[in-house]
């Protein structure tokens, strides 16, 4: 079974095939091999048995084949057995799939194999040692001996009998007959002897010095019962004869003839005073049929015995063979075991790796099905599983992906009007259907003075608060969902000013007509106020210059002369009219500069622009006072911010404001001379400048550590005709503030720390 | 084996037979080297038996001239193979001793007289042994015997390396 995939797809984890030994081709033709092994085997291992190959070497080259066999088996037993168990034991750390239930199918198998297979052997020794025990068994060792030790005693017998025979003739011979070879006087004797024997034969002989030194044996006369006459091997009865006249002691040989008898022969010296003289054979025959039986009871006895001498290798032949079979069974149930496991755990183990596959994504894995059965449908089944999610998976991305190009305009839109709504200077408020605030934009949070934490409060709950009670109105409007909603200019008192808010609440309705929520709209027409409130009063300065410093003149002039008619007067009258006319004149010119002063107001020319240092003007500014502050205890001290960027100002308006707000803080202080503070500080003004890099804006701050301005007066305190000196036209803030309006700034009042006012400029940098 | 299983097979497999002294003697003569060897405990109760079932026993002599060396293996310079066969006629108690050299029959004779057939089979006299390479003057030297009696006369189930027999005898080659 195989993964196959498109070019596209990322490639699955592999299982490796094992195509050699998994090809059915090999197995037959192993299981054939190991068939035949097993029939040769058996083959010689019956025929060591039955006796046909006896060979002891036959039988060891037999025992060492089977033993190699055996080891080999033996050791591709362990080898199997130890190379799976460390595989299943290294599958098992790694949590592989399927590796418990392989690991527990070897073991299965193994179990039901061991068992009977260790029985087998144990049995099988066990027949084959009492079969083998019994092949060699007491009765057929008995018996076997008895008929080779009749057979045997028999030939002994015959030996003992023609030794004895031997002997008495030797010892009835007379010696010197023998030395002479005296036929007559030895042949009467032989004859006799024959007499007593059924078949028979005596030879004598007489003994010569030899040319070795040694005596030879010369035939005398011999006598036999005619039968054996034929077969007597001559050469042999001589060589006897002479071993026993050189040995001096009889001699035996057993002699087999031609015609299937055997004869017996023993020598026996004839001696004279101690020296053999000569010997005589006696030679009896054993017949054919006798001696056959005899032999047949020798052989069988003599092959028994070697047949026996083979019991131990033929139990180790048989023993080895049932080893054998017993480690080709257990082996066979191995690699069974494995086989099985393999076959039946990959399909499903490449279904859970091609399961797996899927799960991360990669749905171009087919799996190619190796067979037809049910796993094979089974795979065919997850295949057409993979195609038709690969198919929902690429419909799901192309909604997917839609959805995400809509959900990237919708937040495209709803950031771009978050953005317009946090830049407006309106400020907006949305609520909920259940009156819970929302939203709330930086301008609305300015205004009303609240943060984001009131994002999901009740709106009822948080105008409740002193200020921001006039919103409630608008809350109740939209409530009673008034057709194009509520528009109304509401004041708003805070603690140091009034702002004025020209406010619009509109409901908002959903689909089905009911009513999801509210928007709160609010305009800041404080500033619009406030410019309308200073046309008002430069068209009074206008008007105020226009009617008052007209009538001036003649007023002083017509002074100047009735001071000049009364000059000869008496003192008294020329002392009241001068006291008079001074009085016209001086009060005349003090409306003069305060027409001149409301008449700057109104005729207040633009501002002629140009690039300009603000620090070198604040520099130079503070040098005029060099001189007022040359013996002073009040310090005028600068910190201003380098690379300070340049702004567009009108260089004069900008001095005079600086000069104001100076001027300002010092009569705020006392003058140059004033006395220290009551906390013991010296009285100081600080000048200095800075960049807001964010905004763009450059701020020029005059604070003092002065008395400071009440809250309630903070206000007023640019309005036309207010002062806190009690004398001047109370102009000097209010054109201050108009200054910096037309240069596009603005202008705020603050309290210092511990105590004191702070004014801050803003201006547009350059 | 009788009553035998599996424990007694392995038992019998990592057995270690006693095996017999071979006393050898090297002889050096016109640059060649032959063995005589005398192996006087070979012939135990159980080859006396086997012998006197009629079984023929062979004693099998593997003679080996070797050089030794104290870093590798000994090496092989010359070896000879030895046979003595005897075969008891069980029917009229005469032996038939068989001697051979490298599979040939050198000697053969009958006797009736079991000392004697023991005297045959366990003694050899000069045997020569043909070496592959010439002699190394003044070196030493070592003849090896080894014996092997046929039929195993102590069965084992493990046939390799079991020797009945072996003797050594050191000497140094003086030409």
């Amino acid at each position: 079974m195989l993964l196959r995939e498109t070019p596209i797809a990322v490639a699955p984890p592999a299982v490796p095939r094992r195509r050699t030994l998994d090809n059915p081709r090999v197995i037959v033709v192993a299981v054939c091999l190991l068939i035949g092994i097993l029939v040769g085997l058996v083959w010689l291992s019956g025929k060591a048995g039955t006796g046909e190959v006896l060979s002891p070497l036959l039988s060891d080259v037999l025992l060492y084949v089977l033993y190699a066999v055996d080891l080999t088996i033996l050791a591709a037993l362990l080898f199997v057995l130890a190379r799976n168990l460390l595989k299943l034991w290294v599958e098992r750390r790694r949590a592989e799939p399927f590796a418990r239930f392989r690991g527990k199918l070897v073991a299965a198998l193994l179990a039901m194999t061991i068992v009977p297979a260790v029985l087998m052997l144990i049995t099988g020794s066990e027949i084959i040692t009492n079969s083998t025990d019994r092949w060699f068994s007491a009765p057929v060792d008995e018996v076997l001996q008895s008929a080779k030790s009749i057979a045997n005693q028999y030939y002994v017998e015959r030996r003992e009998d023609v030794a004895l025979r031997a002997r008495r003739l030797s010892g009835a011979l007379n010696p010197g007959a023998v030395a002479n070879g005296d036929i007559a006087a030895l042949q009467p004797l032989l004859n006799a002897e024959l007499s007593t024997m059924a078949r028979g034969k005596v030879d004598s002989y007489r003994a010569v010095p030899g040319p070795s030194g040694q005596p030879d044996a010369v035939y005398i006369v011999g006598v036999d019962s005619g039968a054996l006459q034929r077969e007597t091997n001559t050469a042999a009865t001589d060589r006897l004869a002479a071993q026993a006249i050189t040995s001096g002691q009889p001699v035996s040989n057993f002699d087999a003839l031609d015609s299937g008898g055997e004869l017996v022969r023993t020598a026996a010296p004839i001696r004279r005073d101690g020296t053999a003289v000569g010997a005589v054979v006696v030679s009896e025959l054993i017949s054919a049929d006798v001696r056959a039986h005899a032999r047949l009871t020798t052989n069988a006895y003599e092959q028994y015995n070697a047949t026996k001498a083979l019991k131990g290798p033929l139990q180790g032949v048989y023993l080895a063979f049932f080893l054998m079979v017993t480690l080709l069974i257990l082996i066979s149930a191995t690699w069974l075991g494995l086989y099985l496991a393999k076959r039946i755990t990959r399909p499903v183990q490449m279904l859970a790796e091609g399961a797996r596959a899927i799960g991360a994504g990669k749905l171009d894995l087919r799996i190619e099905p190796e067979t037809g059965d049910e796993l094979g449908s089974l795979v065919e089944a997850f295949n057409m599983m993979a195609a038709e999610l690969r198919t929902s998976q690429s419909k799901l991305e192309q909604s997917r992906r839609d959805l995400q190009h809509k959900n990237v305009e919708v937040e495209a839109r709803r950031r771009y009007i978050e953005t317009v709504l946090e830049r407006v200077a309106t400020g907006v408020i949305s609520l909920g259907a259940a009156g819970d605030i929302q939203t709330l934009n930086g301008a609305a949070a300015r205004l009303l003075g609240l943060d984001q934490r009131v994002l999901g409060k009740s709106a009822d709950a948080i105008f409740q608060r002193e200020d921001l009670q006039p919103l409630l109105s608008l809350i109740e409007a939209t409530r009673r969902r008034e057709p194009g909603g509520v528009v109304e200019e509401i004041t708003l008192a805070r603690e140091d000013r009034e702002v004025h808010l020209a406010a619009a609440a509109t409901t908002v309705t959903g689909e089905d007509g009911r009513p999801e929520g509210a928007v709160l709209v609010l305009d800041d027409v404080t500033p619009l106020i406030r410019a309308q409130r200073v046309a008002a009063w430069r068209d009074v300065a206008r008007r105020l210059a226009h009617e008052i410093k007209n009538p001036l003149t003649p007023i002083q002039l017509s002074a100047e002369r009735l001071r000049r008619n009364f000059s000869s007067a008496p003192p008294n009258t020329k002392a009241l009219v001068e006291e008079c006319t001074d009085a016209i004149v001086t009060e005349v010119e003090a409306l003069k500069g305060l027409v001149d002063e409301f008449a700057q107001f109104a005729r207040l020319r633009g501002p002629r622009t140009m690039s300009t240092d603000l620090n070198r003007l604040v520099n130079d500014t503070l040098r005029l006072y060099g001189g007022v502050l040359q013996h002073a205890s009040l310090r005028v001290e600068s910190e201003l911010e380098k690379d300070l960027p340049a702004v567009r100002i009108d260089t004069e308006q900008i001095r005079q404001v600086i000069i104001n707000l100076v001027d300002n803080a010092m009569e705020a202080l006392g003058g140059p001379t004033a006395p220290s503070r009551p906390n013991g500080q010296a009285p100081v003004i600080a000048i200095s400048t800075n960049y807001d890099r964010r905004n763009g804006i450059v701020r020029l701050v005059v604070s003092d550590n002065g008395p400071g301005v009440p809250p309630a007066d903070r206000d007023k305190l640019f309005m036309p005709y207010y002062s806190t000196k009690g004398r001047g036209s109370g102009l000097g803030l209010a054109i201050v503030r108009r200054i910096v309006a037309e240069h596009g700034g603005g202008i705020d009042v603050g309290d210092a720390v511990p105590s004191g006012t702070v004014f801050t400029v803003e201006l547009p940098a350059a | 084996m009788k009553g035998t299983g599996i424990l007694p097979l392995v038992l019998a497999i990592a057995a270690v037979a006693a095996t017999a002294d071979i006393k050898v003697t090297p002889l050096v003569a016109d640059g060649h080297v032959s063995a005589s060897f005398i192996a006087p405990d070979a012939f135990t109760r159980d080859t006396r038996d086997v012998v006197k079932t009629g079984v023929p026993l062979t004693f099998n002599y593997l003679v080996e001239l070797r050089r030794p060396s104290l870093i590798w293996w000994d090496r092989t310079v010359g070896s000879a193979t030895v046979a003595a066969l005897v075969k008891l006629d069980t029917l009229t108690s005469v032996y038939q001793v068989t001697k051979q050299q490298e599979g040939r029959v050198t000697w053969s004779q009958t006797t009736s007289n079991e000392e004697e057939m023991q005297s045959w089979i366990t003694a050899f006299d000069r045997v020569a042994i043909p070496v592959n390479e010439a002699l190394e003057p003044n070196a030493d030297y070592y003849l090896r015997v080894r014996l092997q009696a046929r039929p195993h006369l102590k069965f084992s189930l493990w046939p390799w390396g079991r020797d009945d027999g072996a003797g050594r005898a050191d000497f140094t080659f003086i030409r």
